[in-house]
This record gives C-alpha cells, structure tokens and sequence, in this order.
C-alpha cells in the first residue's frame, strides 16, 4: 500500500487538504518516515481518522478498542513481548477465527505467530490507533507489566537485585562488625577508638587522592570527546532511528506544560521521536495537566499499574516495554535538555565502541543562582558532570550515571533488564551494572538543565534518597566481592569501592571528624590526642588541611568551565555544605534499615526562574 | 585534720599561743627562716597537760601504746648472732672501696668499734695494677705500724692483724699505704692503680658487752635499728620516729644500717629482744625511758616514755659523741645547733672538714662532697675562697693546681711559692644539689726529682677555706632542692597520722639525712593550718587537693610534648606519687596515693630510694602505679603535661560500664532480630 495512495485517500475524503500533502511530502524527503505518522505529527489528521482510513485502505475493518471489547483470556494467550513487538491484541475469538486489533499493516510474522498460538482459527483483523492498542495491552497484561517492571531483574539475577537489602553474609558481617566494634569499646576503649580511627584516616587519604586524581583526568578530557555543532548539522535526518524519550512523571503538574514545551524544542524529527509519558495511577492531576497541554502526536501517554515499590525505576520499566525506538532517553520532568542533545548521543553511539550502551549527558541547572543552596548544588553537580564523569571515563572506571539525561541502545539496556525499581539510585546502579557486564557508559558534551533544590527540606530528601540508593548499588556489587573482582577486574573494583561505597561513608563519618576537631579547637581536651598518634596526627591534618582545600580548589575550577565565575567564592562554603550532606547520609542510613524501597520524592516547580538561557 | 581542730577550737588556740610564744623566744637569738617550724613546735605537740617522767614530758597516748613483754627470743640464734662479727667495707661507708695511686699512696680507713669489741683483721681483697713491680703494702696507727706485707700484681687478697690496734671514742682509724718502688715516680702516679675493693671486710674479736645505759644504746656498727609504735600512734611517738630516723642516719651515715618502724605486737604477744647487731626502739608512755634488761640481756631494747626525752637523745648536738662518751643528760635541750645561720661564709671546717694534706709527685687530688643542704635553705653558693699551702716547686719544677665542680673545670693557676690564697667564683649553673669539688695539683718536679729519695709534693688544704653565699636558691623547684629546702627545719604533715605514713616519712628523712650534714629537725604538724615553712607531707587525694599539688587528680595522664601518652593511670587505677613544688613561697615535698592501699605509694618509695637513696632522686614528680616501674621525671618546664583524666563523666562511665555495654549489646542482638526479615530475607509481594 503506497504512500501515494494514503495522501490521496486522505485528499479525496478530506480529511487534508492538497497542501498539507504537498508539506507532508516535502517532510517525508528529508526523514524519510512513513506518511502517516508524519500527517500525524504535522497535526493534519486526527489520530482515529487516520486509523480509519487505514482500515480502508487495508480493507480492513475498523475498531475501536474500549473496555469489554477485549475477552482477556484470549489476549493473553499471546505473549507480552509478542504483543509488544507487533502492536497486536487478540480481542476475541470463536469456534472458527480469532480477532486481532492491530494499529499497522499485518505483517506475515505476525500471522505466523497468532496460527501457532491460535491454531487451526482464521486471523481476523482490525485495524485500530496505537493509543488502543497500548492501552488495551496495558490493561490485559497489566500483572505481566507489574511482574516484569518490579521484578524483571531480579527473576533475571537475583545477585543484581536491591530486593534483598542485605544478603546473609554481608548481614552477618556487619552484625559481627557491630559486636567486635561493642566488645572492643567495652574491654580496650582508647585502642579500638584508635584502631578504628587509623583506616578512617587513611580512608580519607585515599578518598582525597581519588577524587583528585579522578578531576584532573577529567580536566584533561575536558575537550577530548566532544561533538560539534558541525557535526550535528551534518547528520543526514533520514538515517536517524526512532528515539524514545521516557518522561516519569508523578505529581508533576506545576512542570508538566515546561517539559513538553522542551521536548518540543528538540532538534531531532518529530516523526522519529517517540515521548512516553509515564503516569502513576495515583496521580490524576498530572495525567489531566498533561492532556491540557495538548501535546504533539509524538507523545504518549502511559498510566503505570500501581503496586509497591512506586519508583521512578518502576516506570521506566514500563517504558521500556513500550518504547519503539531504537535509542532511548530517560528525563526527568523538569529537566531541560539542550536542543542537539539527542543528535549528540546518537552521534557519541556512532563514533563509540560497540560496547558504548549508555551514553550521560550533563547535568546542571538553570536557577543556579537562586539561593546559597542552588549555588552550591551548581558547584557540585559541575564538578561531577564536567570533571568526575569524564575523569571516570577517561581513567576506563565505572561511571554511576546521573539521574536523567542518560541515552541508552535500547536493546542492551533491556538485556541488562533495564532499571532496579528497589534501588533509589537505579541510575548509578544500572551505570555500574552495564560496566560490570563489560559495557561501556561514556559522556557526551551537551548539558541538561533542570531545577536545582532551593528548599533545604526538599533538597534533604533527595539527597538522602541518592545516599541511600548508594549504599544499596554499594551492597548489591559486593555481595561476591571475588566475583566482582573476577569479572570486573581490580581497576572497576577499586573504582566502584572508592566511588560508590566511598561516598556515603566520607559523609557518614565527615561529621564525627568535624565534631572532634570543634571539641578539640575549643577545648584542647587530651582526650582526642590518644587517638591521633603522631602519624596518624599528620595524616589527619593532611585531609584537614590540604585534602579539604583540594576538595574545593577542583570544585573551583568546574565553575571556569561553565563560566559561573560568580560561583567561585561560594566554593569555600563546601566544608559547610558538605555538613547537609552528613545530615543526609545518616537519614538515608536509617532509612537503609527501615524503609529501603522509599522514594523520597523531590518536589519540582518550585523556583522563581524561567528555563536556561 | 581541719575538721579536728575546727572541734576542738582549745586545742587549736593552745597550740597556736605554744607556737606564738616559742616563736618570738627564738626569733630573738635565731636567724631561721620566718616561716620554718620551730624545732620545739615538736614538743608542743605534747604540751597539753604535761607532766614530767622520767625528766621529760609525759606524752600524749593512744589505745596500743603498751610496752609489750619483752622475751630473750634471739637467743636461740644467738650462736650465729654472736658469732665474730665481719663488716664489709662497703658496710662501714667505703661504699667504692679506696684507690691507692702512685708510688708512696696512703689512705685513711675508720672502722666502727662496739663496746667489747677488739678490732681482728683486715681481710683485704685487692685489685692490683697489672705488670706492677712487688711493693710493700703499710698499715699502720699514726706512727705505730701494725703489718707490712708484699704486694705483687697477681695478689687478690690479703689478711692484716689487727691485733695491736688503738680503738679510741668507738672507732680505730688506720693509714693503709702503698709503696711501689723501682719506677720514675712521676710516671707512677699515672700508672698505678691499686684498689681496696669494697668487698674487703674487717673482722673483729672478743663479745660484745651488754648495753648498760641509754648513752651506750646507739652502738658505733648497728646493721638495723626498729622503732616499734601502735599501728594509730599519737602524735609524740610519729614525732620520736622521725627524729630517731634522722639521727640514724646521722649517726650511721655511709653505713648499711637499716632503719624500720614496725607495729607493737598485739596486746599480750611478747617482742623478742633483738641480737646484738640490732636496736628496738620502743614508744611507750607508760613506765620511764629506760634500757630494757630480760634475763641479764645485752639490753637491745629502749623504751622511750616521753617526747622531751626522745629528743634528747635523737637531736641533741654532737649526738655520736652523746652516745659514745657522754652521759644521758636530763635537761631541756635547746635545737638551735641545727639551725643553721645564713651566714654569708661557710668554712670547711665548720661542714665538718678537716685540713687535708696530700702528697705526690706528679698529680695529687683531694675531693669535697658538699650538698647544698649543709648551707641552709634558700643558699646558694658564689665563691670560694682556697686557702693551700704547699712545698716548695723545685728549680727547674712547675706546677699547677685545677678546681673541678662535679667534672667541670672552673678555676686553674700555676703554683708558685709556697702557697696562696685566693677567691674563686663559682658558676652557679653547675651547681647541683649534691657536688663535688675535686682539688687537683699537676707537679713537674724537674730533672732528677722523680727518683727514690727526691723532693716530693706536699699540700695542705686549709679548713679556714670557706665557701661565700647569698641568700638566693640555685635549684629549680622539685627534688633537687631537698633537703636544703628542710634546712633548719621543716613540717611533717601525715594525713591521717598512721604508723604506715609515719614510716613512710621517716624513709624520707633518713635518706635525706644521708646526704647532708645539717641535723634534719622534722615538725610534725597535726594538721594543714599547724603546718608553717617547707612542708613534707605524706596523705592520699584529699590532700593533694588541700595542697593543690599539681597533680592531684585521681585519673591522671603523662604526655610529653608530642602529644604521646607515656603513662596513664585511670581514675580507678590507683597510683602513689612524689612531688616536689612551691606553695606560697615554700617548697612542699608530697607523697600521696590514690585508692584505699598506700602499697603503691611504699612501692615508689622502695624503688626510688633504691639503690642510692636520696642521691639517686632527680627530678619533680614520681610516679607508680600497682605495677611498676616508677617513672621519675621533671615536669616543670620540662615539656611534660601532666592532663587529669575527667572524674566525673569517666567515672560515671566507669561505674555504669558494664551495664551500659550489656544494655548496648541487648539492643544491638534486638535489632539484628528485628531487622532480619527487614532486610535479608524479605518475602516477595507479587499481589500486584
């Protein structure tokens, strides 16, 4: 069936006029999709006309998918991913056929299948809109959804999963820890205080030499692996894939008219962009702020089956099940990407190895200078994404992927089995994961902004949800430290240790150090000296003095990067700021306990500022 | 001891009027620091309603002061007790033995004579110089000579009668001489070295006679001397204990003989009387001062009845000559002979030198051991002034003399005519609290004048030498400055008063006695505010808190200037200290312990005073714990930190220690219970 044919049967019926076929047309040349979605994505037919003229011209009957018009028991003989693939639902069946609801043309595959699944009936098609269809598989397989988004990975590989908090081992290795740490206090109190105190400091050592090491090669890379503004122009849009863009969004009205007003600012062909909007059941508003702002026929709309944990990694899942195109995007909802970011990635997939399955955009954020608090966050998240990132990227180690803007190879990430809906960090997880199955995670130099905390609550919450999704990719990874080693090598190993482990326990035990150098300040008590032997007294000054003061000379100059120069001064509040980090830390380590699925939700659309210049 | 007398406000007043009036009496004709304790602080103690007995002043008495039985229980020893006595050099104060240098060496030996006793011989064990040709070994009494033998170079013993001896005033004095011929004697005395080891003995004959009276109790050799008093003695008895601990080690100093203070026996357990070789000094109010006789017994047991008497006998001026020669006066005894004067010149003679002369041929030398506390408190020595006279140098002879402080060369000159006269300043940094002054002449006797026969170099050191003071304290505060700082007297303070303590002090007082000539005369003080000038005081915590010494706390912490700990004593933790600093002006000497055993404490003071007694103690502070060793250090300005362990949260921790942990490891095995299902082995949700 031409297309020729669909532009003429829309023509004659008319549905759109000459014109809009002539655009449409010209459109068609330069991406080279197919004619309908393209009408669809210009907004010159309606969605449900389309389908029928399909149908007609299928000579195929229409049919409108709807509650009741599906008899469960018959879909759900054909299987999930079958349906999936195909974009087909049995409806129905009786003594001699079976119908089947398709949105595209039926390909021989798919017959082939339904005549196994449903043998010895005549295939009776109708043909539908893909948002039926999505629907009504959602809706059939709505305990399958549930199943493979919460616990897909962990039927996968259980070892891989933050379902178990702890395994026996490890538990009864902390449980042992705790009564060596009590009996040591009870019998030898200055000694184990010592004992204790030596691998902290060296601890801190190693964690201070890391980090900067890490940043300067990152400095290094600084310009090592960019993409040009030549190079996006020079991509032909006929040979870009389908992208899929998952949005999870969960009571994000306040923002949900600013996204889709970004991800329409793409510079990428609205025909090949495939928006999946991913709403919790639970959250109406959102769904109906979403409907209100009318979005293009590129988006789709998604209510996620309810079921604990509801976790963004949850409904990620689900997108993935759902999403069509060949790469695939994860943003947050009030995340602004810079236009070419997609063209980028694909790019950086291109010129990658083959192993490249995740490729991190960074992060900043454009109320940067709202408030002391987004000050801060900027300085952070600049050293992390202009500096650590690429210095981990550089150095070959494991990078733990930011929370939106990673680009992904659809298929490996879901060989992988896409996100850990039990981990609260499920994107350091999948980053680390993707590195310990042999797969690379690069960066590319295009910047997503999104909305810094300027609420200390707000901004407590998140960072304890963060720390404590740490500490759990900290606690899946080494449950078989000698198979980590074994399959990742000693370089990922240690790098993940320092990285991951090392950075809630840097915050869990900053402040005990800070407290004692205040006791010690104001009271010079000689309590303190019998912990800090000489030796361990110089190397304790040593991070006091010169490992602090590297910790914020590097965050000094991930502002030269970005040209935040106003920042500079703020980056000697760190030691203060690092302070809300402790706070956060010992909230997330609480929580490890008693509420490790917990997603501390960030609440968004709370700054004054308008998006990115 | 406060709250004592704020009970007894009489007792206070009385003792304060007793004080006040001594005290103006003596301040008209003594010139003792302002305030020192009066020497007869100490007899006021027993002041209250005195009574005489026996010429002295009835005591004071507490329960357990009763004469035992006195039983002749060393008898059945007495074959080994009244075997013949030997006497090790080292025992008789030849503690390194006597070198004899060059060729015509002679040095004097005194040895200690008992009444009955005749001296035997000399059993002599040598150390001759290798390669030294046969000399001839002299010993003789002044003109009288008693042996000559041969002495080769291979001997390392020989034995000298002593049958013709002259013991005069409880003592026989000899002159042992050397003479090696056959060499330029000016090279001998470079050379030759012929050493009296002190293991050498003396060996006397004939028995011992029964001590007969109070004067002949104190006999010129005793190996020990036991002050026997109820474990809670009265003040009067720590009193007598004290001084009887100074006077022995006065009257024996350089000797072996050991000074104990022991509790009576228990009420109808007999004390045995003790050998011959030993004295038991008893407190006991009730009856006279008398010697003890059972069974016509060597009467080796003194009961002192009075604290008037005590005195007496323990501190009167010339207490040796007392002894030996001189009868058992009754009279009041005026201590002003141990005051000693801030005079601004001190002779040899008046530090109890003799001239000395030396002669020799090459180099000859003569040594002034001089404590500081021979001078008085707060004196510190400027110059000397050297009086010599000596031989004429030959013609073509030189000579010179060097004066050596503790090593330290700090004046030399060359010897020309027949002697001089000169004052020599004295660098006050080298002085230490105990020194030596070492006279060291350098002749050349010239062509011919080191042969047999030839003029030999003879000088005469003038006791009119004197030393010139001021009135300023060359030692740092801390133990360096005792005993001078105790010099003309000081206050005991024992908290509580125990014979444990008064025992403990007495240990302090003899071994200070031992180094200094000046007469100790200890004020036992009844309580803090009775204590005036330099203060040894002997307690637990409490009183190093009354004292604010500097380290006074129960948990203590020694850390030097590193920060490194080198000792810790937790507040439960007991330890015993010793501290010397300046409290108001005075210098305290404290020794305390923590917890309820004074063991620690006995123990630092065992070790401290081990092997060199007083001498051997440097520093400002000592401290033991329950194991040793003693640390020994000075702390002030000495980049020492002596940090108080926090009482009241350690000690709250401390003592809720154990509950706490177990409440800790309750919780932490609750936790693990509950948090099991929580986090390890969670059960899948699949209602979906």
């Amino acid at each position: 069936m031409s297309s020729i044919r669909l532009g003429e049967y829309l023509v004659h019926r008319g549905l759109i006029s000459e014109v809009q076929l002539n655009t449409a047309l010209q459109h068609q040349q330069r991406t080279g999709e197919r004619l309908g979605r393209l009408l669809l994505i210009l907004g010159y037919v309606r969605r449900l006309d389309l389908a029928r003229a399909l149908a007609d011209l299928w000579q195929l009957p229409f049919v409108t998918v709807e509650q009741g018009t599906v008899d469960p028991r018959v879909a759900q003989r054909m299987p999930l991913e079958a349906t999936l693939q195909h974009r087909a639902v049995p409806l129905r069946e009786d003594a001699r056929s079976v119908t089947v609801a398709v949105a595209d043309s039926p390909a021989p595959e798919l017959r082939s299948i339904l005549e196994i699944i449903y043998p010895g009936k005549a295939i009776d098609f109708r043909v539908t809109t893909e948002w039926d269809i999505d629907r009504a598989i959602a809706s059939i397989h709505r305990r399958k959804v549930v199943d493979t988004s919460i616990y897909g990975l962990y039927f996968r590989d259980q070892s891989e999963s933050a379902f178990t908090v702890f395994t026996l081992p490890q538990y009864l290795t902390f449980v042992l820890l705790c009564l060596v740490l009590l009996g040591g206090l009870w019998l030898a109190p200055a000694r184990t205080l010592l004992f204790l105190n030596i691998p902290i400091t060296a601890f801190f050592l190693i964690t201070v030499i890391f980090r900067t090491w890490v940043g300067v090669a990152g400095a290094a890379a600084e310009t090592a692996i960019s993409i040009s503004d030549e190079d996006v122009r020079a991509l032909d849009n006929r040979s870009l894939p389908v992208y899929s863009i998952l949005v999870p969004v969960f009571m994000e009205e306040r923002v949900i008219g600013t996204l889709l007003r970004s991800l329409a600012e793409l510079d990428y062909p609205a025909d090949k962009l495939d928006i999946v909007l991913l709403f919790e059941e639970n959250d109406p508003d959102t769904l109906a702020a979403a409907k209100a702002a009318t979005p293009g026929a590129n988006v789709r709309f998604l209510v996620v089956p309810g079921g604990d944990p509801q976790t963004k990694p949850k409904a990620c899942n689900v997108g993935l099940l759902f999403a069509r195109g060949e790469y695939l995007v994860v943003y947050d909802a009030e995340d602004q990407p810079e236009p070419d970011q997609l063209k980028k990635a694909l790019l950086a997939f291109r010129r990658g190895p083959k192993a490249l399955v995740c490729v991190q955009a960074a992060l900043n954020y454009y109320n940067w200078n709202e408030n002391f608090l987004t000050r801060m966050f900027t300085l952070e998240y600049s050293f992390w994404f202009d500096y650590l990132l690429p210095g981990l990227d550089r150095l070959g180690l494991p990078i733990p992927l930011g929370g939106t803007s990673n680009h992904f190879r659809t298929q490996v990430l879901r060989e992988l089995g896409g996100w850990d809906p039990f981990n609260v960090t499920e994107d350091a997880d999948l980053g680390i994961r993707a590195a310990m199955h042999g797969y690379r995670v690069g960066i590319v130099n295009s910047t997503t902004y999104e909305e810094a905390n300027k609420q200390l609550g707000n901004w407590l919450r998140q960072r304890s949800r963060w720390i404590k999704g740490y500490m759990q990719t900290a606690l899946v990874f080494s449950r078989d430290p000698y198979g980590l080693v074994r399959r990742a090598g000693w370089k990922h190993t240690l790098g993940f240790a320092l990285l991951i482990g090392g950075t809630p326990l840097i915050f869990l035990i900053q402040p005990i150090s800070v407290v004692l150098t205040i006791v010690w300040l104001f009271t010079r008590s000689s309590l303190l000296e019998s912990l800090f032997p000489p030796a361990v007294l110089y190397l304790s000054l040593f991070n006091l003095l010169i490992g602090n003061a590297l910790a914020i000379y590097v965050n000094m100059f991930a502002v030269f990067k970005r040209k935040l120069h106003v920042l500079v001064l703020f980056s000697l509040f760190n030691p203060f700021y690092w302070v809300l980090h402790s706070i956060a830390s010992f909230k997330a380590l609480g929580q490890l306990f008693t509420k490790p699925y917990y997603w501390e939700k960030t609440t968004h659309g709370l700054t004054r500022h308008g998006a990115a210049g | 001891m406060l709250r004592q007398i704020a009970r007894r406000p009489h007792t206070a007043i009385l003792v304060a009027l007793v004080l006040a009036v001594t005290g103006c009496n003596r301040q008209q004709t003594q010139p003792i620091g302002a305030r020192a304790p009066l020497p007869a602080a100490a007899d006021s103690i027993a002041m209250a309603g005195a009574a005489t007995n026996g010429g002295g002043t009835r005591s004071d008495t507490t329960h357990g002061e009763q004469m035992p039985r006195i039983v002749p229980g060393g008898r059945a020893s007495d074959s080994a007790a009244l075997a013949p006595l030997n006497l090790t050099f080292s025992a008789i104060g030849y503690r390194s033995g006597i070198v004899l240098v060059g060729t015509a060496a002679e040095a004097t030996i005194a040895i200690p004579v008992n009444d009955g006793l005749r001296p035997a011989e000399f059993k002599l064990r040598l150390m001759p110089t290798p390669r030294m040709p046969p000399a001839t070994l002299v010993l003789r009494q002044g003109d009288h000579v008693l042996a000559l033998r041969d002495l080769t170079d291979t001997m390392t013993s020989i034995t000298l009668s002593l049958a013709d001896a002259v013991v005069q005033d409880g003592k026989a004095v000899f002159q042992v001489g050397l003479s090696v011929p056959g060499r330029d004697r000016c090279q001998a005395e470079m050379f030759y070295r012929t050493v009296v080891k002190p293991e050498s003995q003396v060996s006397y004959r004939d028995m011992p006679r029964p001590t007969a009276a109070v004067n002949g109790f104190f006999q010129p050799w005793l190996e020990r001397v036991t002050f026997y008093m109820a474990e809670q003695p009265s003040a009067d008895a720590a009193q007598a204990a004290l001084d009887a601990a100074a006077y022995v080690a006065r009257r024996y100093r350089g000797m072996a003989t050991v000074f104990e203070v022991k509790p009576l026996p228990p009420v109808g357990t007999p004390l045995p009387e003790p050998g011959p070789w030993s004295r038991a000094v008893v407190w006991t109010p009730t009856g006279s001062t008398r010697v003890e006789h059972v069974d016509n017994g060597r009467g080796t047991i003194l009961a002192i009845a009075a604290r008037r008497d005590a005195r007496q006998l323990f501190t009167l001026a010339g207490g040796a000559d007392l002894v030996a020669a001189t009868g058992f006066r009754t009279a009041t005894v005026d201590l002003g002979h141990n005051v000693v004067a801030n005079a601004t010149l001190r002779t040899l003679a008046d530090l109890g030198f003799d001239s000395r002369t030396v002669e020799g041929n090459s180099l000859v030398a003569s040594s002034y051991p001089i404590s500081l506390g021979d001078f008085g408190t707060s004196i510190t020595l400027t110059s000397l002034r050297l009086i010599v006279r000596h031989s004429i140098l030959p013609v073509n002879g030189g000579g010179s003399l060097r004066l050596h402080l503790n090593g330290d060369l700090i004046y030399s000159r060359t010897l020309d005519h027949d002697g001089f006269d000169a004052v020599i300043p004295i660098p006050a940094h080298l002085l230490r609290r105990d020194n030596v002054f070492d006279v060291r002449f350098q002749v050349t006797l010239g062509e011919g004048g080191c042969v047999v026969g030839g003029p030999v170099f003879t000088a005469t050191i003038d006791n009119a030498s004197a030393f010139v003071t001021n009135g300023t304290t060359a030692m740092a505060p801390g133990f360096g400055r005792f005993p001078q700082a105790f010099v003309p007297s000081f206050s005991v303070l024992l908290d509580p008063l125990d014979r444990f303590r008064v025992e403990l002090a007495a240990s302090v007082v003899g071994a200070m006695q031992q180094t200094t000539r000046t007469p100790l005369a200890p004020a036992l003080a009844r309580d803090l505010a009775a204590a005036t000038g330099p203060l040894l005081a002997i307690g637990t915590s409490a009183l190093a808190e009354a004292l604010s010494a500097p380290l006074r706390s129960d948990g203590v912490r020694l850390r030097d200037l590193n920060g490194k700990v080198w000792d810790e004593f937790a507040p439960d933790a007991p330890y015993g200290a010793m501290q010397g600093w300046v409290r108001n002006g005075d210098d305290v000497l404290l020794l305390h312990h923590t917890g309820a055993s004074g063991q620690p404490l006995a123990d630092l003071l065992r070790e401290t005073l081990a092997p060199y007694g007083w001498f051997g103690v440097r520093g400002d502070l000592a401290i033991r714990g329950m194991q040793g060793p003693v640390r020994s250090l000075t702390v002030a300005n000495a980049g020492w930190r002596l940090e108080a362990e926090p009482d009241a949260p350690q000690n709250l921790f401390t003592r809720y220690k154990n509950p706490i942990f177990i409440a800790a490891l309750v919780i932490l095995l609750i936790l693990s219970i509950w948090l099991y299902p929580r986090v390890v082995r969670r059960e899948l949700d699949t209602t979906g």
